[in-house]
């Protein structure tokens, strides 16, 4: 069922964006905290299920750490993975998914990391017929199976 | 066709097809099949939009319970180690299965004897042998012959390439000395028939929008409707139906506006799969069959086998192009897959090479088991494994168990009604040898073609596409469910087409032998009509 994001969620799930997937210079690659994908993620996430763990993970974090999730800066990752590892191990494994779904069908992000950004259909691709000499030592051997009737 | 028809077949997929197409050669036999899904547009495949891979977590997922789509019933699958896969339409799970399509060997029909476990089928390979080639035909099969794994296997279409990632797999089996050969695959490679031939999408684990993959919407539908067969869709059989003289005259079924309906005829044949076919038989129990049609051994749904299987990775310094080709077609090894008492297992298991992931498959895998890290360090991670790893599948055979099962949870129904298939499955011991085996010798290949390292895991939870033995055949009926032709022990005229009636697993994809079986079962219910095969 869908519910609606809170502010609150709004403001954790861009620090998480940030944090998961940052920009990357080396690969000349945006982060997931890029016009489009954030909003994906948003709406992807405004659900019952995501909702509840949330809400988990936020009472735990207050009762470990002493602020909401959506306080926390950059610095405090760390700490939750430590006081809350099961927690956020679960957390990570249910918005994981989403976020990288929405990264990449970014056309920006299929860009820049040069992967495909058509539909497979029709064109295909073209790959080498095989090369028969690497099987010439299967070929010569004995037969490899039990011939009953 | 209105009124009683000669036949009606449940089930529109593998089995289903095969023998639908055998019987229409038979003009004067009036046939219906019905089908719970309908008919799939190819042009509305995922492998038509960029964005195809989401489709594999959504509507095309393997597991009936994630896609609950409008024609899927629920399974429950929560007592097994491995989750029922399947898909409900014209062409069955043939509309998502790979392709891959090795036949059994000799000895997969000799266990007993040969082993000493399990139970001999009532027939031989070689009685098989002439509906194997019939199937190739029919279906469109390419590979390579010659293979010393197999007695001669001829009349295939060229393989399918092994791109730069196979290469180097079969470098790896040579360097060891192991027996591989080129993908068995039920894709053409020559346009045939008014189907393209293989290009190369990709994603055929999604369904083929070229039509080179062989599901049998294209292969056998097209031939047994031209024939004259019935297909009604949308049409979900409930059970079979009795006379008071406990005559079997037809089945109960829901059409499209979940209506129920009753479809007399004359002979009756389930096609629905090793799950659906027993769920069908324990649902129509009555007055005459208290504990299910046909159960007189107490047979039907036991002996459930699933293939459990295993995944072996390799990551490669290289680019491997891996994504590029046939998903689940590439290469096979068989030097693991006859008996040797030396391994510590009976029977024996294949290696299947397989495709690379998609990019969002590859980063949500590595990033779920740890291989890429979230952060700074996401996407030269990510770069160093899409396209660079080389993966396996290890098949492994399952034996035998009469307490790995299918029953009914009268608690749990689907939409029609109707209640809910569920699944217990232990893995043994034996299997899980195999498995471990299959993993070590899968990674030593993988670090002989020159992988950085390698990684193995198994049995993977949504793997369970092969579903056989509930309703299985034999000679006894005591103890089996139907006799060699397929046909019910305790019902005349009601027989099983489908892979519930394997005696083993064999260690291969099923659809080749459970289609040859099927077109059998078909000439079997010919002789019955017309005293000729």
């Amino acid at each position: 069922m869908s519910v609606e994001v809170s502010d609150a969620q709004i403001g954790w799930l861009n620090v998480l964006l940030e944090q998961l997937i940052p920009d990357s210079t080396e690969h000349d690659a945006p982060g997931a905290i890029t016009s489009g994908i954030v909003e994906t993620v948003h709406r992807a996430l405004r659900n019952e299920d995501h909702n509840s763990l949330f809400c988990e993970l936020n009472v735990a974090v207050v009762r470990s750490l002493g602020k909401q999730l959506h306080e926390l800066d950059s610095a405090e990752f760390p700490e939750i993975t430590k006081s809350n590892r099961d927690l956020w191990m679960r957390y990570i494994r249910f918005v994981g998914p989403v976020i990288l779904t929405a990264y990449f069908s970014s056309p920006s992000v299929r860009l820049s990391l040069a992967l495909p950004t058509g539909s497979p259909f029709p064109d295909g691709s073209v790959l080498p017929e095989i090369d028969t000499d690497l099987l010439e030592p299967v070929f010569s051997r004995e037969k490899i199976f039990r011939d009953v009737r | 066709m209105t009124g009683v028809v000669d036949v009606v077949i449940v089930g529109a997929g593998a089995a289903g097809a095969a023998v639908a197409w055998r019987l229409s050669e038979m003009p004067q036999l009036r046939v219906v099949c019905l089908e719970q899904g309908e008919f799939v547009d190819p042009q509305k495949y995922p492998s038509t939009t960029p964005f195809w891979e989401h489709a594999k977590t959504s509507t095309h997922h393997p597991s009936p319970n994630v896609r609950a789509g409008r024609f899927d019933y629920p399974i429950d699958d929560s007592d097994s180690p491995i989750g029922i896969a399947n898909y409900n339409a014209v062409g069955g799970s043939t509309i998502l299965f790979s392709g891959h399509f090795p036949r059994f060997h000799p000895s997969d029909f000799r266990v007993r004897s040969l082993d000493g476990v399990a139970e001999d089928w009532p027939f031989s390979y070689y009685d098989l042998e002439p509906y194997y080639k019939i199937n190739d035909e029919m279906m469109g099969v390419s590979g390579f012959s010659g293979d010393p794994a197999y007695p001669e296997i001829e009349g295939m279409m060229p393989p399918v390439p092994l791109g730069v990632m196979g290469e180097r797999i079969a470098k790896g089996f040579n360097k060891l000395g192991w027996h591989w050969w080129p993908a068995y695959s039920a894709i053409i490679t020559r346009g045939e028939k008014g189907r393209g031939a293989c290009v190369n999408l990709g994603p055929c684990n999604t369904g083929c929008a070229q039509g080179a993959k062989s599901s049998v919407d294209v292969s056998y539908w097209p031939a047994a409707l031209g024939n004259g067969v019935e297909l009604r869709t949308r049409s979900r059989v409930e059970n079979l139906v009795f006379d008071r003289t406990g005559q079997l005259i037809g089945v109960r079924y829901f059409d499209g506006d979940n209506v129920s309906r009753l479809q007399e005829a004359r002979y009756v044949i389930l096609a629905c799969n090793g799950v659906g076919t027993p769920r069908l038989l324990l649902n129509s129990a009555n007055e005459s069959f208290p504990n299910g049609v046909a159960n007189s051994s107490d047979m039907v749904g036991r002996n459930l086998m699933l293939h459990p299987c295993g995944y072996v990775e390799g990551v490669f310094a290289e680019d491997l192009q891996s994504d590029l080709g046939p998903q689940g077609c590439v290469l096979l090894s068989q030097q693991f897959y006859e008996s040797d008492p030396s391994r510590g297992f009976l029977r024996g298991y294949t290696i299947q090479a397989l495709r690379g992931p998609g990019p969002l498959e590859s980063a949500v895998s590595g990033t779920m088991r740890g291989e890429i890290p979230w952060g700074k360090g996401f996407h030269s991670a990510f770069k160093s494994r899409y396209n660079r790893t080389a993966n396996m599948a290890v098949i492994a055979e399952d034996l035998p168990d009469p307490e790995n099962r299918v029953t009914l949870r009268y608690d749990l129904r689907d939409g029609s009604g109707i209640p809910v298939p569920k699944v217990t499955y232990r893995l043994s011991d034996n299997s899980r040898r195999i498995l471990s085996h299959g993993l070590s010798r899968g990674r030593e290949v993988l670090t002989s073609a020159g992988a950085l390292k390698t990684t193995g895991f198994g049995p993977v939870r949504n793997t369970g596409w092969h579903l056989m033995g509930t309703t299985r055949m034999g000679s006894d009926p005591g103890r089996s469910v139907v006799d060699p032709f397929g046909r019910a022990h305790d019902v005349m005229n009601l027989s099983v087409a489908d892979s519930s009636v394997f005696v083993t697993s064999g260690a291969v994809n099923p659809t080749s032998t459970l289609q040859a079986i099927a077109l059998r079962v078909a000439d079997g219910v010919k002789q019955r009509f017309f005293g000729c095969m």
